[in-house]
C-alpha cells in the first residue's frame, strides 16, 4: 500500500531521502554524551493546530555534567512550528509536578542538512548515569495537507500528515513510541514501518528499540479532517488607552479557510436541507472569547454591520458568537472587524516607579484558529512618553504616531509583530509608559476655547457695521 | 532497521524523478486497455516503438476490476489507449463519462475500434465527435481501392493513401507507402469543429457488411468517409480515433502492400511509419507551442502601465516556442497576429519575428476610449492552440492633454481683452469726465 | 451652515446662530434689567424657534439611523458615496478626469464628465474640514448625514424665503412646515445620499436670491442668486426647472406689464453670469447655449434687451403715435428674428432637440410609449392621489389658501411663488418624484395661509383683551402684530369664532406633526439594501442578503470578473462588490441595456453567446420566492423584455404571455419557462418547500406554484445562493471542451 502512495509525496520526501543517506556517515559526530532511554510522542491531529506532546527520559552518559538537551527538527517542521515548551516532571503518576524550562533555538554545527535544534537548559546537570525526564510541547500549523487538493461540496475532507516513525533525535534512543490521534477514525492508508498498528482513531508507531542518532523514517497518514480549517491571513488588534476609563479595541481580520479548496457549484438547496451531509468541511460559526465586562461590541466589514452575532457574558469572561456573512468552504476568504471597549481599571496599572502599565493578554481570540501575522497596536494617550514593551516571547516591535480625535501631536503607536500565533500564545504582556495627567484637560479646553472663539466672533460681527454705505 | 529504511528509500529513487512537469508536455505514463494480452503481443512492435520513445506503458485487461484513472483527483495516467473494441463495460471506477473528463482535463486518448465495436466505444467516438456506422457488422468496402492480397476476397482490407495535408501531424517526410486498414468506417460530426480527417476512404469506398447481399444504399460512402481522424480538445488534449485495431497490428506493419490498380508494389506498407508520427503527434512531441511573457509598453517605456492613453503609440510583443519532444525550439512563422480587441477588433497586426521566437509589433491606440483587450488567437492546422488576452483600459484625455491655445480661438481671446479694456475706459471716462 | 446662509443675511435678522449669540451676549450684558424690549424679546423667540426648528430638521431624518445602522441607502446614492470615496482618496483632478473602467464593461464611463459633481464636492469639503478641525470622522458618516444638515439649511432658507414674499410670520411657518414635510423627508433622510438632498436647497436658495434680486434690484443679489443657480446646476439636473420657470415668470411680469429696472438687472445678471458659471460644469457644458431646453432663457434675455431698448425710446421719443409705429415694428422685427434664428438653429442642429426626459415631463404618456426604459423606473410614474395626500397632508388643502391670499396681495414675489407652485405641482402629478420639486412651494404657500389666517385671528382676539396668545410658532407673528398695534372694533361672536378657528387651526397642526412623525418613521426611513420583516412572534426579522451577495463577490471572485445584472444592481454592485459590471443605474447606453435585456429573456443557449460576447463571468439574478420579497427580478422581468425588444426586434413581448397575462406557474408561456432569467430565477427551486402546506416550489412572492421544477443549466453553475435566496450568483463556464 505506500508504494501506490509513493508518487504523491516526491518534494518533501527527497530531502528525508538525503537525510537517510547522511545517516551513517553523520550519526556519530554528533555530539551525544546523553542517550534517551525512553521518548513517547503523542501526536494529535484532532484540529489543525498539529499539538506533540513528547516524553523524554534522558541519560548522561560522559563523565562531564550535561546541563542541555537538544531537540532537533526536521525543515519541514521547524518552518511550520510555532511554539515549543518544554517542563521537567518529578514525582511519580499521582501528584506529579511539572517545573517550566526555558527553550530557545540552537545551532549545531554537525546536524544533517538543514535540521534545526531547540535546546532545552536542565535545571540541574546531570552528572554520569543520572537520569531525567522531560515533558515537550510543540505546535505546528499549516502541516496538513489536503488531498484531495479541491473538493466538492458533498466530499469531506481527507489530508495527509507527514512524519517520520522515528524520532529525530541528536542523541542514540534505546526505546521509543509514537501514538497519532486522528479526528475520525476513517483513515485511508498510512505508512506501515513495523511494527505498526491501528486501533479506532489511534495509530501507534513502535516500539522501536536503539535508533542510532538522526535515523528518520518518514510516515504518511492520510486521513479525514472536517474540523473548520480557520487561518487568519492577517490580524491587526488596535488597543486605544483612555485615560478618561475606557479602553478601546479593534481587531481588523482577515479570515480564510485554509483547507481543501472548494470545487464546482455551491447549492443553497443541499445546504440547507442536509447540512450534515454537505459542505462538511465548511464552517459559519465563529467564537471569540473576549474579556469579561465587556461593552458596545460591534461587528462590521467593509460595506456596513454584520447583523449575526450574538454576546454572553458573566463575570468571569465574554464570548461573542457569530457568523461571516457566508458559509465558509475551502479557500473562501472574509474580512471583518470586531470592536469593544473594557473599563480602564481593569486593565491599566500604576507601577512602582510611578509608571503606568496596560496589562494585556496577547494573542488572537478566536478559538481554534491560527494567525499567520499578529499585529498588535497599543495607541497610547497623546503626550505620554518612552514606552516599552514586556513580552514573554520574540516579538519584533516599532513605533508609530497616530492621529485621532482633536489631536495636536498625535499618539505614540507600540506596534508589535509576530508571525505564526497559536492559542497557546495567549499570555498576558505590558506596556510601560509614563503620562501627565495635565494631558488629560487637552482637549476639552480646546474645545470650550473654540466654542468661546465662536461666540466673541459672533458678537463682534452683530456689532459691527460692515456696510459701505455712509 | 536503518538498513531497511535505506531499502525503502533506494525503492523511491526511481519515484522521485519520473514526475510529469508542465514545461514538457509530452506524455509520459500511458494506460493501455485490451481486450486481451494477446494484442499486446500482436501489436508489439507499436508498443515497443512507444516504450523506446520514453513511455512507460501500463497494460491492463479493460475489465479488470482494478483499473483506475485517478485517485483523489489526481491522475495517474497522461494518455489512454483504448485497444478494447469489444467491451462493453469497463472494470473499476472507469467509465466513458470518466475517459471524458480524462480528455477534458487535458490528456490524451487513442481509440480503436474494428468491426463490432462495443456501444462504449461508440459512445466515446460520438463524445468526440466521429459516429461510426451504426450497422455494427458493416465494414468498410472498396472494389477499387482495396490492397492486393492472396488471402481476402472480400475487399475490406483496403490500402489508403488520401491522408491529410499536414507536416505537424503526419510528419515532415510524406508516407511513403499506402497504410493498410481493415475496419469500420466513420463519419465526422458537421456541428463540430474540431476533429480533422487524417485518413480518409476513397471515392469508391463505401460501409456495408460484406457478408450480407447491399440491400439499401450504404450510409456512409465516399470520401465524406473517414478512416481515421484526430482530435484536437480546446485545452489542447488530443483524440485518436482508428476505425480498425489491426492498422496498428504488427502483421499489418510488416506486410507488403499493392494498392489494388496500382503497378508499384512496396514491400513494407506505411502503416508503422504513419501510426508513428501520428502517435508522436498525439503524445505531444509535435506540434506544441507555448507562448511566454507576453509584454507591452508605451513606446520608450519598458514597465507596463495600468491603463492607456487614446492614440498612445504602444509596443507589443510575446515568445513562442514550439516543443520538439525534448527541448523547446523557437517557432518560426509569419502569421501569427494580434488583435485590440473590444467587442470587435480595432487594431488587427501581423507580428513581426526574429525567428528566434520572438514575435513583436508597435501600433498606435484607437482614438476610442474602453476596455480592450490584447488578443492573439493563433490556431494553425496540427498545433496546439494559442489563445492569449490581456486587458487593458483606454482612457480618454485628461483636461490637462488637449492644446492650451488654439489658433482659431485668437479672435475669441482678441474679443474679450478688448472687452476688458474698453469697458475699462468707458468707467474712467463716465466717472471722471464731468 | 452659517457659510451656506451668510448671503442671505446682511442685515438684521442675520443668520440663526450669530443672533440667538447675540441674545446670550443681551442677557450677559445687561442682566441688571433683565426685562428686555419687545424687539429683543421677538428676536430671542424667533432665534430660538428656528434654532428648534433648524435642530428637529435634522434629528427627525434620523430614524434610518436608529432602525437600522449608518449606511447608504437605495441604489444611486451607492454610485454617489463610491464617487466621494475616490474624490477624497485621489484628489479633486483625478475625480474630474476619472474614466471609470469598471462599470458598463467594455464601453467604461468617463465618470467626470457624465456627473454632477455638486453633492460628492460638497460631502467632500465638508470631510475635508472636519478632518482639519481634527474630527478623526470617517466619510460614510459624511455621506449619510449629509442629506438631513442640508435638509435643516433648507428650513432657514425657507424662513428668509418665507419673510421675503410675506412676512417673517410667514417664514417661520414655513420653515416649520418643510422641516418636516414628508415630501421632502423621502429624498434626505440620512443615508439617502442623493443629488436632492442638496439640490432642494440650492433650488429654494436660487429662487430666494433671485426673489430677493428682483424685489430690490440690486446687483449683488442677482450675482448671489448666479452663484447659486451655479449651485444648483452643479448639484442636480433639475436645475432646468429654474432656468425655464425664471425666465417664464419674467415673461408673466413683462406681460403683466411689470416691468421694472429691477427685474432688468437681476434677470439680466442672473442669466448672463448663471450660464457662463453653469458651463464650466463638463455634465452641462455647451447645452447651456445650445440644447432646446435652454432656448426659453435665452429669448426671454433677449426680450428684455428689446423692452429695454424700447423704453429708452420711448423716454427719448415724445410723439405717442410714431412710438406706437416703432413699437409695433421693433416687436415684430424682434420676434420674427428670434423666430427665425431658433428655426435655423434648430434645422442645422445647432439646437439641440429636447430630450426624452423633457417630453415626458411635459407629456406623461409620452415615456410609456417612447422610451420603456425611462417608464421602467417606478418613481418616473404618474403621481397617484393617494401619495399626494401621504407626502402633503394638511397642505393640500392649505395650499389654495395659501394661493388665494398671494392673489389678495398681488406682488412680484407672490407671482413667483404662485407660478412657482402651479408649475412644480403639474410636474408633481407628472412624475412621482417630483413632489420632491413641489414640496418647498407648497410649504411655503401653506405658510403663508397660516400665518395671514392665525394673524387675522389673532388679531380679532387680540382687539378686546390684551391676552397674549402664546404658541411655539405663532409668537412671532403674534408680537409682530401687536407691534403694529392695528385694532378695529368688532362683535363678541367673532371674537368667539375666531377662538374657534384658531383652536381648529392649531388641531389641523398637529394633525400634520403628527403624520410626517410617523409617515417619516413608518415609510421614508428604510434603506431597502437591508429588508426587515416582521416574525412568526413579531419579532423583527432583518434580510442582509444583498451584502451578503455583494460581500461575497468582492471576496471570492477574481478581482476583474464582470457581473452581469438587470441594471437595478449596478451601482451597489461596483460599490459594495467591488466587480465589473456591464450596465448600472446611469443608463446612458440603451443598447447595451437592451442587450443585457435581451440574454435575460432569450434561451440558455442563445444568451450563453451574447454572454461571451461580454465576457461575463458572473450572472446575478434577485429572486424573492423564497421571503416573498415582491420587487425581484421576476416582477422586473417584462421590462426587460419591452427594453430589448425595443432594440432587438427578436424579443417579442407576446411570447412571454399567455393571452395578455403574466405568469409563472404550469399556465405560463414556454419561452417564459425556458428563459434564462426563469431558470436562473427558480434553478432548484422545485425541490424547496417554502411555506407549510404548501407544495414544494411554491413562489410565495407570486403566490403560485411553478410552471418548470426541473431546470438544468448546461452553461452556468449555481456559484453562490444567499441565505434567503433574495440574490443568486451564477457562473459561466467555459466553452465545451470537445466541440
Amino acid at each position: 500500500m505506500p508504494m501506490e502512495e509513493q508518487p504523491h509525496f516526491r518534494v518533501p520526501l527527497s530531502l528525508l531521502l538525503i537525510f537517510s543517506l547522511f545517516l551513517l556517515p553523520t550519526s556519530f559526530s554528533s555530539t551525544h554524551d546523553l542517550q534517551i532511554l525512553n521518548a513517547e510522542r503523542r501526536i494529535d491531529l484532532t484540529s489543525h493546530i498539529i499539538k506533540v506532546y513528547l516524553t523524554l527520559k534522558v541519560e548522561n552518559l560522559e563523565t562531564s555534567p550535561a546541563s542541555e538537551v537538544h531537540l532537533a527538527f526536521s525543515p519541514a517542521e521547524a518552518e511550520h512550528l510555532a511554539i515549543v515548551k518544554a517542563a521537567a516532571t518529578s514525582g511519580k503518576r499521582k501528584k506529579k509536578t511539572y517545573i517550566p524550562l526555558d527553550v530557545k533555538s540552537a545551532e549545531l554545527p554537525d546536524g544533517p542538512n538543514g535540521t534545526k535544534f531547540f535546546t532545552v537548559t536542565l535545571l540541574t546537570p546531570l552528572n554520569k548515569g543520572e537520569t531525567a525526564t522531560l515533558e515537550v510541547l510543540y505546535i505546528l500549523t499549516h502541516s496538513l495537507e489536503p488531498f484531495p487538493v479541491e473538493i466538492t461540496q458533498s466530499e469531506s475532507q481527507l489530508v495527509y500528515f507527514r512524519d517520520s516513525a522515528i524520532l529525530l533525535s541528536p542523541y542514540h534512543v534505546k526505546e521509543q513510541t509514537t501514538f497519532i490521534k486522528t479526528p475520525s477514525t476513517r483513515v485511508e492508508s498510512f505508512t506501515v514501518v513495523d511494527p505498526a498498528k491501528r486501533a479506532g482513531t489511534e495509530l501507534k508507531y513502535g516500539p522501536y528499540e536503539d535508533q542510532p542518532p538522526y535515523s528518520y523514517s518518514p510516515v504518511l497518514v492520510h486521513f479525514e479532517n472536517n474540523n473548520p480549517f480557520a487561518v487568519v491571513e492577517e490580524l491587526e488588534r488596535e488597543i486605544e488607552i483612555s485615560h478618561w476609563g475606557n479602553v478601546q479595541v479593534t481587531e481588523r481580520y482577515r479570515l480564510v479557510h485554509a483547507g481543501a479548496r472548494h470545487k464546482g457549484a455551491f447549492s443553497r438547496v443541499e445546504y440547507q436541507t442536509r447540512p450534515d451531509a454537505t459542505g462538511v468541511s465548511s464552517f459559519k460559526h465563529l467564537l471569540a472569547k473576549l474579556p469579561p465586562k465587556v461593552h458596545s461590541v460591534y461587528y462590521r466589514d467593509e460595506i456596513g454591520n454584520v447583523s449575526t452575532s450574538n454576546l454572553r457574558t458573566d463575570y468571569r469572561k465574554s464570548e461573542l458568537e457569530f457568523q461571516p456573512r457566508y458559509p465558509l468552504f475551502g479557500g473562501w476568504k472574509s474580512t471583518f472587524v470586531i470592536g469593544y471597549g473594557l473599563p480602564l481599571q481593569d486593565f491599566l496599572f500604576e507601577s512602582p516607579d510611578g509608571r503606568r502599565y496596560l496589562n494585556f493578554t496577547f494573542g488572537c481570540p478566536l478559538t481554534q484558529t491560527v494567525v499567520d501575522k499578529l499585529i498588535l497596536k497599543v495607541v497610547l494617550p497623546e503626550g505620554s512618553k518612552d514606552p516599552t514593551a514586556v513580552i514573554p516571547f520574540q516579538v519584533d516591535q516599532h513605533l508609530e504616531i497616530k492621529y485621532s480625535y482633536l489631536d495636536v501631536i498625535g499618539r505614540t503607536v507600540v506596534v508589535l509583530e509576530k508571525s505564526n500565533v497559536v492559542p497557546e500564545h495567549n499570555v498576558p504582556f505590558q506596556v510601560y509608559y509614563t503620562f501627565n495627567p495635565i494631558f488629560m484637560l487637552a482637549e476639552p479646553l480646546m474645545l470650550s476655547i473654540a466654542i468661546f472663539l465662536f461666540f466673541v466672533a459672533s458678537v463682534s460681527y452683530l456689532h459691527a457695521d460692515l456696510s459701505i454705505r455712509k | 532497521m536503518s538498513k531497511k529504511l535505506i531499502v525503502l528509500f533506494l525503492g523511491l529513487v526511481p519515484l522521485l524523478c519520473t514526475c510529469f512537469s508542465p514545461d514538457t508536455p509530452s506524455d509520459r505514463r500511458v494506460l493501455v486497455l485490451l481486450d486481451d494480452f494477446a494484442i499486446k503481443s500482436s501489436h508489439s512492435i507499436f508498443f515497443n516503438n512507444l516504450k523506446s520513445r520514453g513511455f512507460d506503458l501500463d497494460f491492463k485487461l479493460a475489465d479488470d476490476p482494478t483499473i483506475s484513472l485517478q485517485r483523489y483527483g489526481q491522475y495517474l495516467y497522461d494518455a489512454l489507449i483504448l485497444f478494447s473494441p469489444t467491451i462493453e463495460r469497463f472494470g473499476g471506477s472507469i467509465d466513458a463519462a470518466a475517459i471524458l473528463d480524462f480528455v477534458d482535463s487535458g490528456h490524451d486518448l487513442i481509440v480503436a475500434a474494428n468491426g463490432n465495436a462495443s456501444d462504449l466505444i461508440r459512445e466515446i467516438a460520438t463524445e468526440c465527435g466521429v459516429d461510426f456506422d451504426e450497422d455494427s457488422s458493416a465494414l468498410v468496402i472498396d472494389h477499387s481501392g482495396y490492397a492486393v492480397s492472396a488471402t481476402e476476397g472480400d475487399h475490406t482490407l483496403i490500402a489508403s493513401d488520401d491522408f491529410i495535408k499536414s507536416d505537424v501531424i503526419l510528419g515532415s517526410e510524406k508516407i511513403k507507402a499506402p497504410v493498410l486498414f481493415q475496419g469500420i468506417g466513420h463519419s465526422l460530426n458537421p456541428s463540430n469543429s474540431l476533429v480533422l480527417k487524417v485518413l480518409s476512404a476513397s471515392p469508391s469506398a463505401y460501409s456495408a457488411n460484406p457478408k450480407s447481399k447491399l440491400t439499401s444504399p450504404p450510409s456512409l460512402t465516399g470520401t465524406s468517409m473517414s478512416l481515421v481522424s484526430v482530435v484536437q480538445a480546446r485545452n489542447n488534449a488530443r483524440i485518436l480515433i482508428s476505425g480498425s485495431l489491426s492498422m496498428f497490428s504488427n502483421r499489418f506493419f510488416r506486410s507488403d502492400v499493392q494498392k489494388a490498380g496500382s503497378p508499384t508494389k512496396h514491400d513494407k506498407s506505411g502503416n508503422e511509419q504513419f501510426v508513428t508520427e501520428l502517435s508522436k503527434w498525439v503524445f505531444h512531441e509535435r506540434g506544441h507551442l507555448k507562448a511566454v511573457n507576453v509584454k507591452h509598453h508605451k513606446v520608450g517605456e519598458v514597465d507596463e502601465p495600468a491603463i492607456y492613453r487614446i492614440n498612445d503609440d504602444l509596443e507589443y510583443s510575446v515568445e513562442i516556442y514550439e516543443w520538439s519532444g525534448k527541448t523547446w525550439e523557437p517557432y518560426v512563422a509569419n502569421d501569427v497576429q494580434v488583435q485590440f480587441y473590444m467587442m470587435s477588433p480595432y487594431v488587427l497586426k501581423t507580428l513581426s519575428t526574429d525567428n528566434k521566437g520572438y514575435y513583436f509589433t508597435a501600433f498606435k491606440v484607437p482614438d476610442v476610449y474602453g476596455v480592450f483587450q490584447f488578443k492573439v488567437e493563433y490556431e494553425r492546422l496540427g498545433y496546439t492552440s494559442l489563445s492569449l488576452s490581456k486587458q487593458i483600459p483606454v482612457r480618454p484625455f485628461r483636461h490637462n492633454e488637449y492644446e492650451r491655445f488654439i489658433p482659431a480661438a485668437y479672435p475669441y481671446y482678441g474679443a474679450a481683452f478688448s472687452m476688458m479694456a474698453g469697458f475699462f475706459i468707458f468707467t474712467a471716462v463716465h466717472l471722471y469726465h464731468k | 451652515m452659517a457659510a451656506s446662509s451668510k448671503p442671505g443675511s446682511p442685515r438684521p435678522p442675520p443668520s440663526s446662530s450669530s443672533s440667538m449669540a447675540q441674545d446670550l451676549f443681551n442677557n450677559f450684558s445687561f442682566s441688571k434689567t433683565l426685562k428686555l424690549k419687545t424687539k429683543q424679546q421677538e428676536l430671542l423667540i424667533r432665534v430660538t424657534v428656528l434654532t428648534l426648528i433648524y435642530i428637529l430638521a435634522f434629528i427627525t431624518r434620523l430614524f434610518s439611523v436608529l432602525r437600522y445602522e449608518s449606511m447608504i441607502h437605495e441604489f444611486d446614492p451607492y454610485f454617489n458615496y463610491r464617487t466621494t470615496l475616490y474624490l477624497t482618496k485621489n484628489g479633486f483632478a483625478e475625480f474630474w478626469n476619472w474614466f471609470d473602467s469598471e462599470s458598463w464593461y467594455p464601453l467604461g464611463r468617463i465618470i467626470g464628465g457624465t456627473l454632477y459633481p455638486g453633492l460628492m464636492l460638497t460631502a467632500a469639503a465638508l470631510y475635508w474640514v472636519l478632518r482639519f478641525l481634527r474630527f478623526a470622522v470617517h466619510i460614510r458618516e459624511v455621506c449619510v448625514l449629509t442629506a438631513p444638515f442640508f435638509a435643516s439649511n433648507t428650513t432657514l432658507v425657507a424662513y428668509f424665503f418665507g419673510k421675503e414674499i410675506w412676512d417673517s410670520g410667514a417664514g417661520i411657518v414655513a420653515a416649520a412646515l418643510i422641516a418636516i414635510c414628508p415630501g421632502y423627508i423621502s429624498r434626505s433622510v440620512a443615508g439617502s445620499y442623493d443629488n436632492e438632498g442638496v439640490a432642494i436647497f440650492a433650488l429654494l436658495l436660487t429662487f430666494y436670491l433671485f426673489v430677493k434680486a428682483v424685489n430690490t434690484g440690486s446687483l449683488a443679489w442677482a450675482l448671489a442668486s448666479a452663484f447659486g443657480y451655479f449651485y444648483m446646476v452643479s448639484a442636480w439636473g433639475g436645475y432646468v426647472f429654474i432656468i425655464n420657470l425664471v425666465p417664464l415668470y419674467v415673461l408673466v411680469l413683462l406681460v403683466t406689464g411689470r416691468y421694472s429696472l429691477r427685474l432688468y438687472v437681476a434677470y439680466n445678471c442672473m442669466y448672463v453670469v448663471g450660464m457662463l458659471l453653469a458651463m464650466q460644469i463638463r455634465f452641462v457644458g455647451f447645452q447651456h447655449v445650445q440644447s432646446g431646453e435652454h432656448m426659453a432663457a435665452m429669448g426671454v434675455f433677449f426680450l428684455m434687451q428689446v423692452f429695454f431698448f424700447l423704453d429708452w425710446v420711448r423716454h427719448l421719443l415724445s410723439d405717442a403715435k410714431l412710438f406706437e409705429a416703432f413699437l409695433r415694428i421693433t416687436v415684430t422685427g424682434a420676434v420674427s428674428v428670434g423666430a427665425i434664428a431658433l428655426g435655423v438653429g434648430t434645422a442645422s442642429g445647432y439646437i439641440s432637440p429636447w430630450t426624452g426626459r423633457f417630453y415626458s415631463l411635459l407629456d406623461p404618456t409620452y415615456a410609456k410609449d417612447h422610451i420603456p426604459i425611462i417608464a421602467s423606473v417606478s418613481e418616473h410614474q404618474p403621481t397617484a392621489w393617494s401619495s399626494f395626500m401621504f407626502d402633503f397632508h394638511i397642505l393640500l388643502i392649505l395650499f389654495p389658501a395659501g394661493l388665494y391670499f398671494c392673489f389678495k396681495r398681488l406682488s412680484d414675489a407672490t407671482i413667483f411663488i404662485v407660478m412657482y407652485g402651479l408649475t412644480s405641482m403639474y410636474f408633481a402629478g407628472v412624475m412621482v418624484r417630483l413632489i420632491l420639486v413641489a414640496t418647498p412651494a407648497v410649504c411655503l404657500i401653506s405658510a403663508i395661509a397660516v400665518s395671514a389666517t392665525v394673524k387675522n385671528l389673532t388679531r380679532l382676539v387680540r382687539s378686546q383683551s390684551q391676552a397674549v396668545q402664546s404658541g411655539s410658532s405663532k409668537g412671532a407673528s403674534t408680537a409682530k402684530s401687536s407691534s403694529k398695534g392695528v385694532i378695529d372694533n368688532s362683535q363678541p361672536f367673532q371674537r368667539n369664532g375666531a377662538i374657534f378657528l384658531l383652536l381648529g387651526a392649531f388641531y389641523l397642526l398637529t394633525r400634520y406633526a403628527i403624520h410626517c412623525t410617523w409617515v417619516t418613521s413608518e415609510a421614508y426611513s428604510s434603506p431597502s439594501i437591508v429588508l426587515a420583516a416582521r416574525g412568526a412572534h413579531g419579532n423583527r426579522v432583518i434580510f442582509d442578503d444583498y451584502r451578503e451577495a455583494y460581500f461575497w463577490l468582492r471576496q471570492n471572485t477574481p478581482p476583474d470578473a464582470k457581473v452581469m445584472s438587470w441594471w437595478d444592481y449596478g451601482y451597489q454592485i461596483t460599490a459594495m462588490g467591488n466587480r465589473t459590471v456591464i450596465v448600472d443605474n446611469n443608463t446612458w447606453n440603451n443598447t447595451h441595456i437592451a442587450t443585457v435585456g435581451r440574454a435575460m429573456s432569450s434561451y440558455e443557449d442563445e444568451a450563453y453567446e451574447i454572454m461571451r460576447s461580454l465576457d461575463v463571468d458572473y450572472v446575478l439574478v434577485v429572486f424573492g420566492g423564497v421571503t416573498g420579497y415582491s420587487s425581484d427580478d421576476i416582477n422586473k422581468f417584462l421590462w426587460m423584455v419591452r427594453i430589448g425588444g425595443g432594440v432587438f426586434p427578436v424579443i417579442k413581448e407576446p411570447d412571454y404571455l399567455v393571452n395578455g397575462e403574466y405568469r409563472v406557474d404550469k399556465g405560463a408561456a414556454p419561452k417564459m419557462l425556458n428563459c434564462l432569467m426563469y431558470k436562473l430565477s427558480y434553478y432548484r427551486f422545485g425541490e424547496l418547500t417554502t411555506e407549510y402546506g404548501k407544495p414544494p416550489g411554491f413562489d410565495r412572492a407570486r403566490g403560485v406554484e411553478i410552471g418548470n421544477k426541473d431546470i438544468k443549466l448546461e452553461y452556468l453553475e449555481e456559484a453562490f445562493t444567499t441565505q434567503n435566496w433574495i440574490v443568486r450568483i451564477y457562473k459561466v463556464k467555459p466553452p465545451k471542451n470537445r466541440w
